[in-house]
């Protein structure tokens, strides 16, 4: 390798020496020949300088002589090649020419490029005191002869500078190999020494320079070298042993052991993980930490274990068995750097006993060990809540106190576990009939409270919901139980209130409720009692009707009233058909009552279809009896429902047909929303319905949401204004308004308008003024049976009612 | 004709001369003259004048011919002309070689050619113009006597002025001057040499008659001559050309 350095430093040297040398000799050359051409210019301009004056003459006066003398003067100048003077006609006055010297071939080419460029010089001759032009002296330099002088000046140059610089290169090279190259191969061949583990001779060189300086850096820093390799290999094999220890240790851990980064990259695991988890340690490492437990995403290490947090992590998450079972674990982990990587070391523990026994004591301290149904803690807790939830809500809920009885009887007879086994049957009914978020709870004996914690906004409905659960329970719970080759019946005894109210907390709605199941046991057991009330009769009388309800029909309690219609001129138009019940106890029921019950109940069907018979064989009475000439039709109100029935109209048309009355004589109300709900079906229906003859009323008319565009495709015959409008309406001008509207529009569509309600004359005075045609309500008769409409078919005398007036009050 | 006819005739053509002219919008004549005393001279204040100056200039006025007139070496004037840089010069000799290129106008004055020696000449008598051939003979470059011993095969010894021959007459080994008596005798005196000087009229050379020449090659030269020579004729007429060679002592 010095060989090669030293073959380098004498090329590059010599190369770069001579180089330069050649580049600034040729510049020198250069500015001596910029120096040599302007000397030697010059000259020759000063030659002829100096023979302008006579030549001048000689041109003034066209005197030849005088001209040969001037040009004999100037060819004395050896380089001249040629002289003349010529006058200012052109003509030339005196010439002289010579040969050039001879010489080389390469100094005539050189001297051609380097003076070529100016060997001719001319100056005008001028005379007298205006510059006249007498004439021209010109000269021909020979460049050969000039550049002569210059060309072995430039060559000498070089030479010289070639010679110097390969005696400077020649010295440097020497220097170099002296002072450096040999002394870097001498270090170089020790060095190699070293490498091949050599004896470790004396440093080669031990001047006090850079060389110096480097050998004994290198020294030092090998001789550091030696000793921190040695100990390495003794941390190697010190750490070789440790390894193996720590292998045992982590092996011989308890809990399971795993390292991962903090992507969640295991990266190591002991044999208590692979155990746990029931794999092979190879399947583990390198898998991501969510394949034993989804909670370790990378996102939740990374936040768990943030950096410069040292503190020790500890959660319980879930492990994931091969087989795909689970089983939860205490994870103790830290935030660990052994090496570049950061790593997070994880000891999980399998608690699945701790839970066990955790849900063991949970159970105890909530549940009642014998029916498994919460005790009274936790029911005490759900209640508390759930009035809060009501108090925010503004919802109803209720808590239902029950007691078993005749219970003491059959314990203390057939004992205690034919006892137990019975409250065991009833816990389990309970549980059967209730359903989430509803909780039944056994708080001592034979007593279990019920939590119903949602109901309704409304209280009275609220209270409904109650009784119907309650008989269902009360029902159930009353059903035979087989215990122990025992058929025992027994029945129970329900305390209800509801909840929330103002001044009550949980343990004061508990001796509420506690309080009303005192009230039922009082009265004879196997029943229920609200502790308000006016809950108790609401809910009393809505159960009454739905029971009643289904004998309504079987007994014939239910009877159609008709409340006649009239026109402007007083004539009986038409009558509208309302139902009654006749309770045998409780009197006369309005339909208010009992239709929405019916409707919930789904009863409202068949009661619809007995409207439809029984005002169908009425008209069909009438008819016979001979109808007044001015009696249209008949009006019967028909249920959502019933309207819905995909057979409504075919069963309709049936009837109509059984009872032999012509469909002309039947209108069927209907409401507007019952139309919007599904405008189709319903446009569908009217039209068969149309088709029949039957006339389609709006029942209630601008009390919906009027979409009054669909009164343009549905064929509707008659729009009711609905009795809200008409009531006052001499006294509300907004009601006024609103009936002209309907009356209006109603005109411009075609369709009749009847005002439903008219009580007062003033107000069927203003129903005038507006241009209604028709009327139904108290102020010419109320609702009435058939025999008192059949008279009222007889003599109808509503002319007094509506005319004269004595005086017509003005519209508001 | 009478001569009130010719004079009205002359005038008229005169005027009609001048109108063309003009019409022709001409330069001023550019004429040169050498240093040929009495006849021409060149100041030393760069002013020229001379008998035949002012001859030259009142013939062209009288010809309604506007002139310009400058000094140049003879040589040149003739060189000048010929190659028609300018229109003419003056005072002019005649000879064959010069009628090729030039018009001559009637004679303006006369010179008499005569041999100049030192006054302490002994050599033989100086009469005719052979008698040169024994002498070295000095004549003024360009000058009509140089050019007429060349053709006779004379020695001669070419020299720039009359001035500078009469010199080297006077104090170079030179036998005699050839050239315009009247001339050559006017520069002595002026140099002070003229007592010094002794002239030799020659029989064989009759007094020699000067003109005033112009290019040939101009096409206007004929009429501007033409119209000289009346101008001259003018002048002769009225007296003035005799007081002007009178003013020069001729």
């Amino acid at each position: 390798m010095s060989q090669r350095i030293s073959v380098n430093q004498v090329k590059y040297v010599v190369l770069i020496s001579m180089v330069l040398g050649l580049i600034f000799t040729l510049l020198q050359i250069f500015v001596d020949l910029n120096q040599e051409r302007e000397a030697k210019y010059g000259n020759f301009s000063r030659l002829i300088e100096q023979s302008r004056d006579t030549a001048t003459q000689a041109s003034y006066q066209l005197n030849p002589l005088l001209a040969e003398r001037v040009i004999d003067g100037l060819m004395k100048n050896p380089a001249l090649l040629h002289a003349e003077i010529r006058d200012d006609f052109d003509d030339i006055l005196a010439t002289q020419s010579r040969i050039g010297a001879e010489t080389n071939w390469l100094t005539t080419q050189l001297a051609r490029y380097l003076f070529a460029d100016k060997t001719r010089f001319s100056q005008p001759l001028t005379a007298g005191p205006n510059l006249m032009i007498t004439g021209q002296i010109m000269i021909t330099v020979d460049a050969t002869f000039i550049a002569r002088d210059f060309l072995s000046r430039a060559a000498y140059s070089l030479l010289f500078g070639f010679v110097r610089n390969l005696l400077l290169a020649a010295i440097l090279m020497l220097f170099f190999y002296h002072k450096l190259s040999r002394p870097v191969r001498h270090l170089t061949d020790w060095v190699q020494n070293l490498g091949n583990g050599s004896q470790v001779g004396p440093i080669p060189y031990q001047a006090d320079d850079e060389l110096g300086s480097l050998a004994r850096t290198f020294t030092r820093l090998w001789q550091d070298n030696e000793q921190s390799s040695k100990a390495l290999k003794q941390t190697v094999a010190e750490l070789s042993r440790s390894e193996k220890f720590s292998r045992t240790l982590l092996d011989s851990a308890g809990d399971a052991l795993l390292l991962c980064t903090l992507d969640g990259k295991i990266v190591q695991v002991n044999q208590q993980t692979c155990r746990s988890l029931g794999y092979q340690p190879e399947q583990l490492l390198d898998q991501h930490a969510s394949l034993i437990g989804p909670q370790y995403t990378a996102d939740s290490l990374r936040t768990l274990f943030a950096e410069n947090s040292n503190d020790i992590a500890t959660l319980e998450v879930s492990h994931q068995r091969q087989n795909g079972s689970q089983f939860p674990v205490e994870v103790r982990g830290q935030r660990t750097q052994p090496g570049d990587e950061p790593l997070v070391l994880m000891l999980a523990r399998d608690i699945s006993a701790r839970r066990e026994a955790e849900q063991r004591i949970h159970e105890l301290a909530y549940y009642d060990t014998l029916t498994r149904l919460p005790n009274r803690r936790l029911l005490q807790d759900r209640l508390i809540h759930a009035l809060s939830e009501a108090r925010h809500q503004q919802h109803f809920g209720a808590l239902l106190y029950l007691d078993l009885d005749r219970f003491k009887t059959i314990n203390d007879s057939l004992g205690h576990n034919v006892g137990d086994g019975l409250l065991r049957q009833v816990a389990q009914r309970l549980e059967d009939l209730l359903h989430e978020p509803e909780t039944a709870a056994r708080i001592g004996g034979d007593e279990f409270v019920i939590l119903l914690p949602r109901l309704d906004a409304d209280e009275e409905h609220s209270a409904d919901l109650v009784a119907h659960k309650v008989e269902q329970i009360i029902q159930q719970l009353a059903l035979p139980y087989d215990v122990d080759e025992h058929k025992l019946y027994c029945t129970s005894s329900i305390g209800i209130v509801l909840f929330p109210h103002t001044d009550s907390d949980a343990n004061e709605l508990m001796r509420r409720a506690d309080t009303a199941l005192y009230r039922v046991k009082a009265s004879g057991r196997n029943d229920f009692q609200f502790f308000e009330p006016a809950m108790q009769a609401a809910a009393e009388n809505r159960l009454f009707i739905e029971k009643d309800l289904h004998q309504a029909l079987e007994k014939n309690e239910l009877e159609l009233y008709f409340q006649p219609q009239v026109n402007r001129d007083g004539e009986l138009i038409g009558a509208e058909s309302l139902l009654r019940w006749q309770h045998p106890e409780r009197g006369l029921i309005s339909p208010f009552h009992f239709l929405p019950i019916a409707e919930e109940t789904g009863q409202i069907l068949a009661i619809g279809d007995w409207v439809i018979d029984e005002a169908l064989n009425k008209l069909s009475e009438w008819l016979k009896l001979g109808l007044p000439a001015s009696f249209d039709r008949l009006a019967i109100n028909v249920s959502p429902q019933q309207f819905l029935q995909s057979d409504f109209v075919p069963d309709i048309i049936e009837r109509l047909h059984n009872a032999g009355v012509d469909g002309r004589y039947l209108e069927v109300e209907v409401t507007e929303n019952m139309l919007l709900d599904n405008v189709r079906m319903a446009d569908e229906k009217m039209q068969l319905l149309k088709a029949q003859g039957i006339q389609i009323s709006i029942d209630d008319f601008g009390t919906g949401y009027s979409s009054l565009s669909y009164l343009k495709f549905l064929t509707v015959d008659v729009l009711k204004i609905d009795r809200s409008f008409v009531t006052n309406l001499h006294e509300e001008a907004s009601n006024i308004a609103i009936v002209d509207t309907i009356i209006v529009m109603a005109e411009k569509l075609g369709l009749e308008v009847i005002a439903e309600g008219v009580e007062e004359p003033e107000e069927l005075a203003v129903l005038r003024q507006l241009g209604c045609m028709r009327y139904q309500g108290y102020l010419f008769d109320r609702p009435m049976d058939a025999q008192h409409f059949t008279e009222r078919l007889q003599h109808s005398a509503y002319q007094d009612i509506i005319s004269p007036q004595p005086t017509e009050p003005s519209v508001a | 004709m009478g001569c009130k006819g010719i004079r009205r005739w002359l005038s008229l053509a005169g005027a009609l001369f001048a109108l063309v002219s003009t019409l022709a919008g001409a330069q001023p004549l550019q004429l040169a003259i050498e240093h040929y005393p009495p006849y021409n001279l060149h100041n030393a204040d760069g002013s020229i004048s001379g008998v035949d100056v002012e001859v030259v200039q009142a013939a062209l006025n009288l010809a309604g011919i506007e002139a310009q007139v400058k000094y140049l070496p003879w040589k040149r004037a003739m060189k000048s002309t010929r190659k028609g840089r300018i229109d003419g010069l003056f005072s002019c000799v005649y000879s064959e070689e010069r009628r090729d290129y030039l018009l001559f106008s009637s004679p303006i004055s006369e010179t008499t050619m005569g041999v100049l020696t030192r006054a302490d000449y002994t050599g033989q008598p100086v009469t005719q113009l052979s008698d040169l051939q024994q002498l070295n003979v000095a004549v003024v470059d360009g000058f009509s006597t140089h050019q007429e011993l060349e053709r006779l095969g004379y020695p001669t010894i070419p020299l720039d002025t009359i001035r500078s021959a009469l010199k080297t007459l006077l104090y170079r080994d030179i036998g005699a001057f050839y050239g315009g008596l009247e001339s050559a005798l006017y520069i002595a005196h002026k140099i002070q040499v003229d007592n010094r000087l002794q002239s030799h009229q020659l029989t064989d050379k009759p007094p020699i008659p000067l003109y005033l020449c112009l290019n040939k090659q101009n096409p206007e030269a004929l009429a501007t001559i033409a119209a000289f020579n009346r101008g001259l004729q003018q002048l002769k007429l009225s007296g003035e050309y005799d007081r002007i060679h009178h003013r020069y002592g001729l």
